[in-house]
């Protein structure tokens, strides 16, 4: 049986804020190349679990697993290192550097060179070719100069997706990706999310259901921080639970009648 | 595979600009050309580095120091009294003040990561407190409010004495100068330099890229206490002389309203603010010294409610944006 | 040892009623203002100026004091002080300094450079003796009017804090002031008055104290420290974290100046520095605002 390695495991994992649980007894298991959706109404705790898991947070008890080895106490910094990288719902860009800096600037550290204080920023050629590339990707080639605070919402966000895979993760934790584009901005980034390498494990959450179900392989259904349930996309859209938690009884939106 | 379009804009940012070469040639000429004013422009040269030290920590990190003038006053105690009682070689005095110089900043690091706003001003508003009370109390060292005195310095590399003019001195301390002005350009335009600006721009964003903010945070720091003890030692070795006020928190402020003025974060800022500082400065040093306090206040309060970015960066053209 | 002891409180309890008022801006206003010094000094030199050269009883100065700072604080806060509430800390600092700046160098062209002396009413001259042997203390009727006034002062803003409307909506405000003013909640009153409050009593404990404080031009400057000391050891999220930390201090400052008069105002220094590192936060704050 050819078992798909876990690249990203959680179990039991709990967060409480003095007297509320945030994160209740969560169990997360994301195998290499998934497409991994994370879903659940707002205040369900879903972006409680990326800060736990990105150790933005420290949880309060449970395991974090990156890669078989244990992450639950390692500063959130040294995860990235390890190829765990997330996005954010609310872009959180370098707004005073354009998109090309950035990049130059996070391709740079990833390849270890901001020990050097000698040489200059951009020098390496390396460097600059996959800065050009991602750009390319990502469709920011004709902004990349423009200083990101006046960039429009959908070149930030597509940025923001930049500047995580300029990171070269194993795992990416996209929170949100769409939420706030324009409409004709997000045909772009979906595509653009969609063509992300296929040796990339890809962790979304998005409230958006024609996204999540022409995207994802796998979900997990997060309600008042506990998982309700979790496995296909299909599965999880004839199962009542969820049905309730979201729509009352009606059909889960776009998933086609079988 | 070509480089991308508008490569050469961004690197051009980074390479040396016409008016930055001026800069160097004007200042290795200052000695010669002001040579009757040798120990104003002495003076302005160790200001404008101490300025550029807080700048390294205040514009490229975003840490608000109010005690910075403890390093400094490290600086010019240490580099006195090594003159005085080890040996009076002006660059191994440099040398002796910028290592200590560095590693008491690194004593100090640890409180800059931990804490609020608050906490920090309150720390290094401390430090250079003690180092205040220290200089006062240890007397027979230091010569407590009289400062000290009997700085007798060696030529410098051996040959140049320091002469009554000032002259020597002068071009000593412009040549230091420029030297680490140099050496601290190439950091902050090096990959390095960039991680201070990410870190300041947006903290989280810079961990979740994988930068340890804290180390950054530290090297920093301890840099700038060093290039600060440097430009007191600069002080002591070509004033022969050391007196409390270098540790006293007016010339903590003073450096912070160069900055102010010269604009923070684009490294010529303190040396800018400097000049315009100190000029001003000797050209109403008629008034009695509370005055100058009055309108150095004023000063302050108008150029914060103003708006400190509509006066930084004037140049700021140059930044292809 | 127990008069040191009670000469410390009251020195410590004077502390406190000058710093609360910074307790409650920074903690409020999220505000760092370095001339916070500056109103205690206001007081200081307005109690000489009704006390000495206009001899109004000393009783009937006190509350006049207060009213003449919480005016000036009220006009500063609405003018000045109340564009400045969103910017950068280190802007707060640049211009709270320029104010405290401007004030020193005011009050030194206006009244003179050396430092006021006030003699204190008869009633509050003099000495009594209490207790016995190894237990007894001599304290000064001064002082102990100092603890006195600041114990019922502390009292009555604990009162006000936590039993009135006004003291909910200030509590409210601190916590969000964006949910505080969405409730209908006045914020920019609540600021103005605390504002003024904070003030007024910091110009108080500088009339109060005048006896003890040296009140001269840089006062503003020499004093600032222990104020910041009293507010970053004791947090701003309660009344009894400033209180401790200021008697603390104010304990540790006549201890150490008694018993190692080299270096005692250094003690203070060295003991805020290590109370930092280890807690940031404060001793006493429930978490801080950076």
């Amino acid at each position: 049986m050819n078992q798909p390695k876990t690249v990203l495991s959680a179990r039991a994992l709990c967060k409480n804020f003095g007297g509320i649980v945030a994160t209740q007894s969560v169990d997360l298991d994301i195998f290499e190349g998934d497409r991994h959706a994370l879903i659940g109404p707002n205040g369900a705790g879903k972006t409680t679990l990326i800060n736990l898991l990105t150790g933005v947070l420290s949880p309060s008890s449970g395991k974090i697993e990156l890669l078989g080895g244990d992450i639950s106490n390692l500063a959130p910094h040294l995860r990235v290192k390890k190829g765990l990288v997330r996005t954010f719902q609310i872009n959180q860009l370098f707004l005073t550097m354009s998109p090309f800096e950035t990049l130059t600037f996070v391709v740079s550290q990833k390849r270890g060179l901001t020990t050097q204080w000698w040489a200059r920023l951009g020098q390496d050629k390396d460097v600059l070719e996959r800065v050009q590339q991602l750009l390319e990707q990502f469709h920011l080639t004709d902004v990349c100069h423009q200083t990101s605070r006046f960039l429009s919402y959908g070149k930030q966000r597509l940025l923001e997706i930049a500047v995580a895979l300029a990171c070269e993760p194993k795992v990416l934790l996209l929170d949100e990706p769409v939420a706030g584009v324009p409409a004709g901005e997000r045909e772009e980034l979906l595509a653009t999310v969609n063509q992300l390498p296929s040796d990339v494990s890809i962790v979304l959450i998005e409230h958006d259901m024609d996204l999540v179900f022409s995207f994802a392989k796998q979900m997990t259904v997060l309600v008042n921080g506990a998982v309700l349930c979790s496995g296909e996309p299909r599965d999880i859209a004839k199962d009542d639970r969820v049905k309730q938690v979201y729509l009352g009884h009606r059909a889960v939106h776009g998933v086609p009648n079988e | 595979m070509s480089a991308p379009m508008g490569i050469t804009d961004v690197l051009s940012r980074h390479k040396t600009k016409w008016w930055e070469w001026m800069g160097v040639l004007a200042a290795l000429a200052t000695p010669i050309v002001f040579s009757s004013h040798a120990m104003m422009v002495n003076e302005i040269a160790v200001t404008a580095l101490f300025a550029v030290a807080l700048d390294l920590i205040l514009g490229y990190s975003g840490i608000v120091s109010l005690g910075h003038a403890a390093f400094f006053g490290w600086g010019a105690y240490s580099a006195g009294l090594f003159a005085k009682h080890v040996h009076n070689d002006p660059l191994m005095g440099l040398l002796f003040s910028v290592i200590s110089s560095g590693f008491i900043g690194l004593a100090c690091s640890f409180t800059v990561l931990r804490g609020s706003d608050l906490t920090r001003l309150m720390v290094t508003l401390g430090v250079s407190l003690i180092g205040f009370e220290l200089a006062n109390r240890l007397s027979d060292l230091t010569g407590g409010a009289d400062g000290l005195q009997g700085v007798l310095m060696g030529p410098v590399l051996g040959v140049f004495e320091f002469d009554l003019s000032g002259q020597v001195a002068c071009t000593y301390s412009v040549g230091i100068v420029l030297l680490v002005m140099i050496l601290l350009r190439r950091l902050v335009h090096s990959p390095f330099g960039a991680s201070l600006m990410a870190i300041r721009d947006n903290r989280l964003r810079a961990m979740a890229v994988g930068l340890s903010v804290s180390k950054s945070l530290v090297v920093i720091y301890c840099i700038s206490a060093a290039v600060a003890g440097l430009s007191g030692a600069l002080l002591a070795q070509t004033t022969a002389f050391a007196s409390l006020d270098v540790f006293s928190f007016e010339r903590s402020a003073d450096v912070m309203l160069m900055l102010v003025i010269g604009g923070v974060g684009w490294l010529y800022g303190g040396v800018l603010g400097a000049i315009v500082f100190k000029l001003i400065q000797d050209q109403l040093s008629s008034l009695t010294p509370q005055y100058w306090m009055f309108w150095i206040g004023l000063l302050l309060v108008v150029l914060v409610l103003v708006g400190r970015e509509r006066l930084l960066n004037p140049f700021k053209g140059w930044r292809s944006r | 040892m127990l008069t040191l002891l009670f000469d410390g409180v009251a020195y410590g309890m004077l502390l406190f009623v000058l710093a609360v008022g910074l307790s409650i801006t920074l903690g409020l206003m999220n505000f760092i203002n370095l001339a916070h010094g500056s109103f205690a000094m206001l007081g200081g030199y307005a109690m000489v100026i009704l006390f000495k050269h206009l001899s109004l009883p000393f009783l009937l100065c006190l509350p006049l004091v207060f009213i003449v700072v919480a005016l000036a604080g009220a006009l500063l806060e609405r003018l000045l002080y109340r564009q400045l509430y969103q910017r950068p800390h280190l802007d707060q600092v640049l211009f709270s300094i320029g104010l405290a700046f401007m004030s020193v160098a005011a009050v030194d062209y206006l009244m003179g450079s050396s430092q006021q002396n006030l003699v204190l009413p008869e009633w509050l001259q003099g000495r009594g003796e209490w207790g016995e042997g190894a237990w007894s203390f001599g304290f000064g009727y001064y002082r102990l009017f100092i603890i006195g006034v600041c114990t019922l002062l502390t009292l009555v803003l604990q009162l006000i804090l936590s039993k009135t409307r006004f003291g909910s909506q200030l509590r409210a405000s601190v916590d969000d002031p964006t949910v505080a003013a969405g409730l209908g909640i006045p914020v920019n009153r609540v600021f103005l008055l605390t504002f003024a409050v904070g003030s007024g009593l910091a110009g108080l404990g500088g009339a109060l104290g005048a006896e003890i404080l040296s009140i001269e031009p840089l006062f503003p400057l020499k004093y600032m420290i222990y104020f910041l000391i009293v507010v970053a050891v004791g947090g701003t999220s309660s009344i009894t974290g400033p209180l401790l930390a200021a008697v603390f201090l104010g304990v540790a400052d006549v201890f150490g100046k008694y018993y190692i008069p080299k270096l005692g105002g250094f003690v203070v220094y060295v003991l805020m520095i290590a109370i930092l590192l280890w807690r940031p936060q404060g001793l006493f704050s429930r978490g801080g605002k950076s």
